[in-house]
């Protein structure tokens, strides 16, 4: 029997994310589910702060499968995580570009609070509500580098290579995000 | 407590604190998307043949080295012919002749003028 073969759950657990991706571009979707389950939390919550919760499965999805089609064209010598990202990011951006006019913040936020109903703390329900007012309060470039960054603390390098931006407009673009959620904030009364 | 917005790492420990949880995805998505993608099978990109591209350079390198040693044992080298070394030296003999005996020819006549001739000064 070959060796491909006899490969259980278990060891492609312990493979690195180049191990599996070989064994993708070799047609092996068992190596692919392992990936996706490695990346998937975090993935989604990429899309889940730059987009909004209503169709958040599907976009997970569309990240995993032009990951899947784009595996051929993927530079080994690269980091899987920061390609897929990459692709989370232009995946958030087309769906922002196409729901624009079709959805309204209301909605969102009657989503959000239909979540947290099981929250007993109001007080903390309130700042989870402005935190996401704030989000949706900056521009997309500077969501982009405040979610990366601060929420779901990638480096500022590996910011810069999702976002195909240079170090120092990703500095930047920090500096002024965090500037503006500073200021949604206070204007809410979250003050020192 | 309120936090102090006015540092960075206050700010940023409170939206870490306060951000809205991930939805939970839905329990198929795994499954239905797995099975897309067991219906797309991957394509190989084919990349250029390593082993080729390096026997077609050396090849092409090769040719290149036995171009030049050629060109230099095969071509004659741009030596003269016995003629035309012959030619060539009365030539410049004949040359050389004439302009010795004009120059002769000036200075003798030059010295030939006495030292108390007015038209020498």
């Amino acid at each position: 029997m070959p060796v491909a073969q006899i490969v259980t759950y278990d060891s492609l657990s312990d493979r690195d994310d180049q191990q599996l991706v070989r064994q993708c571009l070799q047609g092996d979707t068992t190596s692919f589910r392992w990936l996706y389950r490695r990346h998937q939390q975090r993935v989604r919550s990429i899309l889940y702060q730059l987009c909004d919760a209503t169709s958040l499965d599907d976009l997970v999805q569309d990240v995993f499968l032009r990951a899947w089609k784009g595996l051929p064209k993927f530079r080994q010598t690269a980091q899987f995580s920061t390609w897929l990202y990459r692709i989370a990011w232009n995946v958030a951006s087309d769906h922002r570009q196409a729901a624009a006019q079709s959805r309204t913040r209301l909605q969102v936020l009657s989503n959000h609070s239909a979540i947290q109903q099981e929250a007993p703390d109001v007080l903390h329900l309130h700042y989870q509500d402005l935190v996401q007012r704030g989000l949706a309060h900056l521009s997309l470039e500077h969501r982009a580098v405040l979610v990366l960054h601060d929420l779901e603390e990638v480096p500022q390098k590996e910011v810069a290579e999702i976002l195909q931006i240079p170090v120092g407009t990703v500095k930047s673009r920090l500096f002024h995000a965090r500037a503006a959620m500073r200021q949604f904030l206070q204007q809410q009364g979250v003050q020192p | 407590m309120i936090p102090d917005l006015n540092h960075d790492g206050d700010l940023v420990n409170f939206l870490r604190q306060h951000r809205t949880p991930i939805p939970p995805a839905s329990a198929d998505v795994e499954d239905r998307l797995l099975a897309r993608i067991a219906a797309m099978p991957v394509v190989p990109v084919r990349h250029p043949d390593r082993r080729r591209l390096w026997t077609v350079s050396g090849a092409i390198a090769a040719g290149l080295v036995a171009s030049l040693i050629g060109y230099h044992t095969l071509m004659p080298r741009p030596y003269p012919s016995e003629a035309e070394l012959v030619s060539l030296e009365s030539f410049i003999a004949t040359n050389w002749y004439d302009t010795v005996d004009t120059v002769d020819t000036v200075d003798n006549e030059y010295l030939d003028i006495p030292l108390d001739d007015p038209s020498r000064n």
